[in-house]
């Protein structure tokens, strides 16, 4: 029975790819509905690496989209550039495409890291302020780089993605950050949340817990990044800006922010909900923005803030007569 | 092993301990020496500055002057998680739990420190890290369970009634393992019959986790009751000093008291 | 010398704008502790209703500023509450989502109405454009004056509003303490509302001049305009009236310095200059650290 429930999340991932591919097959969906799923899927691990820096950690990040085109460009260019397809064989491309998309996120993770170290010490919007500043000055210097196509945007980017390979990513970030935030680490991280003067007191060390959460937030972006170059083909500076960033903290929000239900539902949602809208056409946005201000205002805590799937949550077996409430 | 000498030197020596905000010298060379297993009081009226001592004994404050030695080791400069894991644990004058946590969660953070797996483990979650998480949860409840806390181990600390926080706060500070337990006002809010139950708990605490205690309140009864020795400050400068007898007569207290028009001890 | 003197009237005229619109965020953060990312779409609507003032009513400019400022005023009074009051008292970060919702719903309602549209616009000349040559050499233009001068003597009348009248101490004195303020009788609902109202009128203000100095407009002006203004108030230090106005000048004079230098660096300048800056005062440059009272 236990066994059977821990492995139930990896059965319903499987079962969910061989819904879409057999629903693809058959026709019911279109390759253009499979390549908004991947998007959403792509855009839930961004939002969750963002959840684990704001929702759980309890810091305010706005600049996630700079990491994302940190992780992207990075592993684009690793494909591209360093070992392109030309030059492997078939069974290799995988193997580099697996290791760009790692490489890509190590990268950006080293950039989390660097910023965040000097800039954890501002507190609240200060530190908003220097996460979307970095964003747009990363961006900037991508525009400077000739060998990524600078202004012109980098092409030709192998087109390596595929639903099997952002489901496996997927589902490998949500395993791993649930693991991490029910971890003596993660709740390192919550306690900094709730009340840092007290976590301290508590013995955690609180800077190295925000700097550390705001690494793995930034890594988790870059792994997406790269999913999204070899999904695209194609990348631009100008697809970063700020207000991408304002995308992801929209889906987090909405979504309940200290919730990974949450996050995955919010990016999907509202990844989905604009393209359902597109036969308004310019209206979309429109009621989008309408939207946002009623889900706020009759759900200030988001759709599933504060409450979890019960798979998401590790489940501990407590000792004989203390079973309690549980 | 442990030479006399070895024994009777102090856990807790603080000298000269200054701090200033702005203009306003909120401590002024405090100094207090604290043996081995001692229950202290240190009392004083409103903004005499004890808790600000508190604040610089736990690293939260940077005294402007002054020395901690917590067991021979000068802790000033220090960052407060440093201050924890050599000892020093402590309660907040006003409560200061982690409030949307179960009552559980709040002291499993206060063993992060003592927890040792890395991180890669934690990521896969392996099995060393089930066995920890396991031990952990255990090693929690009972705590709980010694404090009488184990039928709110799952209620969130927000919702617990006051009393209760106030001793889940104390569980979660004896969580970290402490030498030295600083209590901020533990009977702050507490009507005569909890304050009574709270003498013997406090007694009680001293005994069964082998802690030293320093105790700010101010409810005299509680603190003549309980404390061996007792400081006193007044305007952050140390007024008197010793046991309770004489702190009770001490003209210097009792004018102190007076002349704020506050309690009279 | 002469060049450099040039630069410098340009990077002020453009600085004094950027702190007109960066008092909103300032005032608007000082109070509530709201970035209010709809400000900047409020910036448009000023320029919109100048442009509209102009052509349709053939309005001067004294007409055309003040209708630019009253109605993006009114607007903001409005959004304040309706969108932002009920979610006062609940997590903080709902009312920033909202107010992204009320930006977004802000810069595309008017694309879809048919007499506005997503398309550039010119903006009409409300005043006589004339160089004048200062004995230096450099040269100083109509639109420039009046830009410094409205822009100047706006501040100097909000500057008089929060230290001189009631409404400004009940101003401060909700911004350090609502609960305090609210029970000294002062009716913080309403005084909330008056921030909005002239943070906003400064930043319909704020459009109009800009539009004069740089005359295309159209509904996304705002977001760029905004962010700038924004990162002049974070940089002056976020909640001081005073450093919202140094704030502004700084990244003014920097993008004109920036661009001239190389013009692909105008736009990332602000945001180097503002993390420098925060570096070492991280409370920016006249903003207070606040220490925690434990
Ligand atoms: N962070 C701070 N900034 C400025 N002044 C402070 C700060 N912390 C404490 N003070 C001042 O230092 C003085 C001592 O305060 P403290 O809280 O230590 O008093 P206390 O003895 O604990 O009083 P009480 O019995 O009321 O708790 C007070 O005047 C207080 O206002
Ligand atoms: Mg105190």
């Amino acid at each position: 029975m236990d066994t059977l429930r821990k492995y139930l999340p990896i059965l319903g991932l499987a079962a969910f790819y061989v819904l879409v591919m057999a629903l693809r097959k058959a026709g019911v969906l279109t390759s253009y509905y499979v390549q908004i799923l991947m998007f959403a899927m792509i855009n839930c691990m961004v939002t969750l690496g963002l959840n684990l820096i704001n929702g759980f950690t309890g810091q305010f990040s706005i600049g996630q989209a700079g990491f994302v085109a940190v992780g992207g460009y990075t592993s684009a260019a690793v494909t591209t550039l360093l070992l392109p397809s030309s030059v492997l064989v078939p069974a290799l491309r995988p193997l580099v495409f697996l290791v760009s998309v790692f490489i890509g996120g190590i990268v950006a993770g080293i950039f989390g890291y660097l910023i965040g170290k000097p800039s954890l010490r501002l507190k609240g919007d200060y530190l908003a302020i220097v996460t979307l500043a970095f964003g747009e000055i990363i961006r900037s210097l991508i525009r400077l780089i000739p060998q990524v196509g600078g202004p012109r945007g980098f092409s030709g980017i192998p087109r390596y993605s595929n639903l099997l390979w952002i489901v496996l990513f997927f589902g490998g970030t949500i395993w791993v950050l649930r693991n991490y935030i029910y971890s003596s680490f993660g709740r390192a991280c919550i306690a900094c949340r709730e009340d840092e003067l007290a976590a301290g007191t508590m013995g955690v060390d609180t800077t190295k817990y925000k700097v550390m959460a705001f690494t793995i937030g930034s890594a988790i972006a870059g792994v997406a990044g790269g999913l999204l170059a070899h999904l695209l083909g194609y990348l631009h500076p100008d697809q970063f800006n700020y207000l991408k960033s304002i995308d992801f903290l929209v889906y987090l929000y909405a979504g309940g922010a200290g919730s990974m239900t949450g996050s995955i539902m919010g990016a999907t949602l509202l990844t989905i909900l604009p393209e359902m809208l597109r036969f308004l056409s310019g209206w979309r946005l429109v009621i989008y923005g309408i939207a946002l201000v009623f889900l706020m205002l009759f759900r200030p805590q988001g759709i599933y803030g504060g409450k979890e799937l019960p798979f998401l949550i590790p489940k501990i077996r407590r000792p004989e007569g203390y079973e309690g409430g549980q | 092993m442990t030479t006399p000498q070895e024994t009777s030197r102090p856990i807790l020596d603080v000298r000269n301990l200054s701090i200033a905000f702005g203009g306003l010298k909120a401590v002024t060379n405090f100094t207090l020496s604290l043996p081995e297993g001692e229950l202290a009081g240190l009392i004083g009226p409103n903004g005499a500055g004890k808790t600000t001592v508190f604040n610089m004994l736990t690293g939260i404050y940077a005294p402007t002057e002054g020395e901690i030695l917590f067991r021979g080791e000068n802790l000033v400069g220090k960052p407060t998680h440093d201050y924890t894991i050599r000892g020093i644990a402590r309660t907040f004058q006003n409560i200061r739990l982690f409030k949307n946590l179960s009552a559980l969660d709040n002291i499993k953070i206060a063993r992060h420190p003592r927890i040792t797996y890395g991180l890669v483990p934690a990521f896969l979650r392996s099995r060393s890290v089930t066995e920890t998480e396991r031990q952990v949860e255990e090693e929690c409840l009972v705590l709980l369970e010694k404090l009488n806390l184990l039928p709110f181990a799952d209620t969130l600390a927000t919702n617990l009634p006051y009393g209760i926080q106030r001793r889940l706060e104390i569980a979660r500070a004896l969580a970290t393992s402490p030498k030295l337990l600083l209590l901020d006002e533990p009977a702050a809010g507490m009507n005569p019959q909890e304050v009574d139950t709270l003498a013997d708990s406090i007694t009680w605490i001293r005994k069964e986790f082998q802690v030293t205690i320093l105790l700010i309140e101010h409810h005299m009864q509680l603190v003549m009751e309980i404390c061996n020795r007792i400081s006193v400050l007044n305007f952050g400068v140390t007024i008197a000093e010793g046991q309770s007898e004489d702190i009770k007569n001490d003209p210097k207290v009792i004018e102190a008291y007076l002349g704020k028009g506050g309690k009279v001890a | 010398m002469r060049e450099t003197l040039q630069l410098l009237i340009y990077g002020v005229q453009l600085g004094v704008i950027y702190a007109l619109i960066a008092l909103g965020y300032t005032m608007v953060y000082g109070i509530i502790n709201l970035i209010n990312f709809a400000h900047g779409d409020l910036v448009m609507i000023g320029a919109f209703v100048a442009y509209f003032a102009a052509e349709l009513l053939g309005a001067n400019f004294p007409l055309a500023i003040f209708l630019a400022m009253l109605i993006p005023a009114c607007l903001s009074v409005a959004i304040e509450r309706l969108a932002y009051r009920p979610l006062r008292d609940k997590p903080r970060l709902s009312a920033l989502i909202t107010a992204i919702g009320v930006s977004i719903f802000l810069e595309n309602f008017p694309r879809m109405l048919p007499f506005i549209g997503p398309n550039y616009r010119p903006f009409p000349m409300l005043i006589p454009f004339k160089n004048f040559t200062l004995p230096t050499g450099a040269v100083l233009n109509s639109i420039q004056i009046v830009n410094i001068l409205v822009s100047v003597a706006l501040m100097v009348a909000l500057t008089y509003i929060v230290h001189r009248t009631k409404v400004g101490r009940a101003m401060r004195a909700v911004s350090f303490n609502k609960d305090a303020a609210s029970l000294m009788g002062i009716n913080v609902n309403r005084i909330i509302a008056v921030t909005f109202f002239l943070g906003a009128a400064l930043a319909g203000a704020g459009g109009v001049l800009y539009s004069m100095t740089y005359p295309m407009i159209d509904v996304l002006m705002g977001i760029w305009l905004g962010t700038k203004a924004f990162i002049a108030a974070v940089l002056g230090g976020i909640g001081s009236v005073p450093g919202a106005m140094l704030g502004g000048l700084i990244m003014g004079i920097c993008e004109v310095v920036a661009t001239a230098l190389y013009s692909e660096l105008g736009y990332g300048s602000g945001f180097v200059i503002l993390i420098l800056i925060l570096l070492f005062r991280p409370a920016g440059l006249l903003g207070k650290v606040k220490i925690e009272k434990v």
